[in-house]
């Protein structure tokens, strides 16, 4: 002892130890002859502890247990792919596809062709000229006229834009990533279908409410999320299906079953091509060209792209609720989120029946509310 | 170090069950998953949510807890009890959280606890009570003294948290919080005893008036209360 504190220099030869046994009930604070002043701290932490002991527990939010499993079992497949290919699950294959004008002089019996087709155009437009009356002299070439030619732009080649060198057409496989589903959902056209029509990485321009509405109403409109950390968004996504929100008019219903929707199909953004109705209008092709018939084009490639998930969202029919649905599942740094339009109805699985579809029957006509569902598909840059 | 070792003892029903649980699932049954971790949701969120004082951050950490339970169920050695090794998991992803965040989220902690009370929602921070009538002068007093040891709790330090909410919240024994925070039984009562006090000090620091609008005045202690100072 010293000067009346214990070894922890408490007053009183009191340890901590001792103290704690008091708080908590082992001693008795009324035996124990203790001075006021510490026997009503002793009582004050007595108190504190009660408090606490009444705090009790505080329930847990319905779906943490399933979302848990759920995100368990996606990085543990992950991980078993990334272990079975001893690489990241991420394809690199940069497909070039070949154009028209270079599928056709690939080989050199299209060349010789190119060439003679080349030399009866210049020799029949130099006829034409010199049989026109009031024409001094042969003009050194025809051009074909386009729709652009008469603001003096230069020809466009006779290829579609999207058909230039870039990324082909690719097949977004099924929500669920088993390779097995993915082979199958790009031979399977009877398959809904999220094949890829174009594969921009900018996107086209934002669509807008009215339209997606109108879209949503039909059933073939998809929200995509481009991110290049498609899991952080997924785990987003996970998290957003434990909320309920009806009151914001929309919520993430989870994960489309697998093979219920395989694929879905993007409707192509329409783009400019060249006007070849102008070609038609030129006349008759020389006779040396009539035998000529086009090479079929191959087969595009199809190439598999490792897809992202797909989740099911159901909204409100209104542009309201369509806002609300893309801000709450996109927008973040890094990401793009964009409401596409699907070239065929989506189809995706309806719910069975809820005590919410009872209760909208309930109601009178004009307090319905309706709602769709569209997939939202997470996809890499 | 006296790190506590916990003696033979016959199991309980419900660990008799957890441990079947346990075999279950090191056999591939994962249903046996759902039942384990139902069994436990609730105690985890509580913990999550007794920490951090925000529901949706605690449900976002409760999710995190379980898949890392799911994840290293196959670390478990079936030394301790499972209970103490789910809760020591779940325990070092909220502190792992906290210590991440602590510069960013000092102040937001600072300004008491953030839940949907402070942002005009209907539920109070650390109320249990729901939306019942508060009629009584006496609930209303205890629901009162709720918040404050709530928003007393939030202003200490983390570890000293979690040493009271493992004790009066979960009602762990010494020998399980030792084994739980990996620290020997002396220095839980001595660390156990300074949360005490640090809790005290913050109870003091907060008016009753005060506590409903997250203010802090911290440092005004009650000397006269007869302080223990260690």
């Amino acid at each position: 002892m010293n000067g009346g504190r214990g070894q922890n220099g408490h007053p009183h030869g009191l340890r901590e130890d001792d103290l704690l046994d008091l708080v908590e009930g082992s001693h008795d604070v009324a035996a124990t002859a203790l001075p006021p002043a510490l026997h009503q701290r002793v009582a004050q932490l007595r108190a504190d502890r009660a408090a606490l002991q009444a705090l009790g527990e505080c329930p847990a939010p319905g779906g943490l247990v399933a979302a848990a499993q759920r995100i368990a079992e996606r990085q543990a497949l992950l991980e078993m792919e990334g272990e079975a290919q001893g690489r990241l699950a991420v394809s690199t294959i940069s497909v070039k596809r070949p154009s028209l004008l270079e599928t056709f002089f690939a080989d050199r019996m299209s060349r010789r062709l190119a060439l003679a087709a080349a030399l009866a155009i210049v020799a029949g437009g130099v006829a034409l000229v010199a049989t026109r009356p009031g024409t001094s002299g042969p003009t050194p070439s025809i051009p074909i006229t386009t729709a652009d030619s008469g603001t003096g732009q230069t020809e466009p080649p006779l290829v579609p834009p999207a058909a230039a060198d870039g990324p082909v057409p690719f097949d977004v496989a099924s929500a669920r990533a088993d390779p097995g589903e993915q082979a199958i959902a790009v031979d399977e056209p009877a398959a809904t279908a999220l094949t890829m029509a174009q594969a921009d990485d900018q996107g086209p321009a934002p669509m807008a409410l009215d339209r997606a509405l109108a879209l949503a109403r039909e059933g073939r409109l998809a929200l995509r999320i481009i991110s290049a950390d498609t899991e952080r968004a997924e785990l987003r996504l996970d998290r957003l299906t434990l909320r309920d929100r009806p009151a914001d008019g929309w919520r993430v219903a989870g994960i489309a079953p697998a093979g219920a929707v395989p694929t879905i199909r993007y409707a192509a953004p329409e783009t400019p091509g060249p006007d070849v109705t102008a070609l038609a209008d030129a006349g008759p092709l020389p006779s040396e060209l009539e035998h000529i018939d086009p090479a079929p084009l191959p087969p595009l490639p199809v190439y598999e792209r490792p897809a992202g998930m797909v989740y099911i969202a159901e909204v409100r029919l209104d542009a309201e609720s369509l806002s609300a649905l893309l801000g709450a599942v996109g927008g973040r740094p890094g990401e793009q989120a964009r409401f596409e339009e699907l070239a065929a109805p989506a189809q995706p699985p309806q719910p069975a029946l809820t005590l919410d579809a009872v209760m909208w029957w309930a109601q009178p006509a004009e307090a319905w509310e309706f709602w769709g569902r569209i997939p939202v598909a997470v996809e890499r840059p | 170090m006296d790190r506590p070792v916990e003696n033979p003892r016959p199991l309980t029903e419900a660990e008799a069950r957890e441990h079947a649980l346990v075999a279950a699932i090191r056999r591939g049954d994962s249903s046996a998953w759902t039942e384990l971790l139902t069994r436990y949701q609730h105690r985890l969120h509580t913990i999550c949510f007794r920490m951090t004082g925000d529901r949706e951050l605690a449900a976002d950490l409760t999710q995190d807890a379980m898949v890392k339970i799911i994840e290293g169920i196959g670390k478990y050695d079936g030394l301790s009890r499972l209970s103490t090794w789910i809760i020591r998991v779940t325990m070092n992803v909220v502190l792992s959280r906290i210590r991440s965040e602590k510069h960013r989220r000092h102040a937001s902690l600072d300004a008491g606890p953030r839940d949907s009370a402070h942002r005009g929602g209907p539920a109070l921070p650390f109320s249990d009570a729901g939306s019942g009538e508060l009629a009584d002068a006496r609930r209303v007093e205890q629901e009162d003294e709720r918040q404050r040891i709530g928003a007393a709790l939030l202003r200490i330090d983390a570890e000293q948290r979690s040493l009271l909410i493992l004790r009066d919240v979960n009602g762990l024994e010494y020998e399980h919080i030792a084994q739980t925070l990996g620290v020997p039984l002396g220095t839980v009562k001595s660390r156990l005893f300074r949360a005490r006090e640090a809790l005290r000090r913050e109870m003091e620091a907060i008016e009753p008036d005060c506590s409903l609008q997250g203010g802090h005045e911290k440092g005004k202690i009650n000397e006269s209360g007869g302080r223990i100072e260690s």
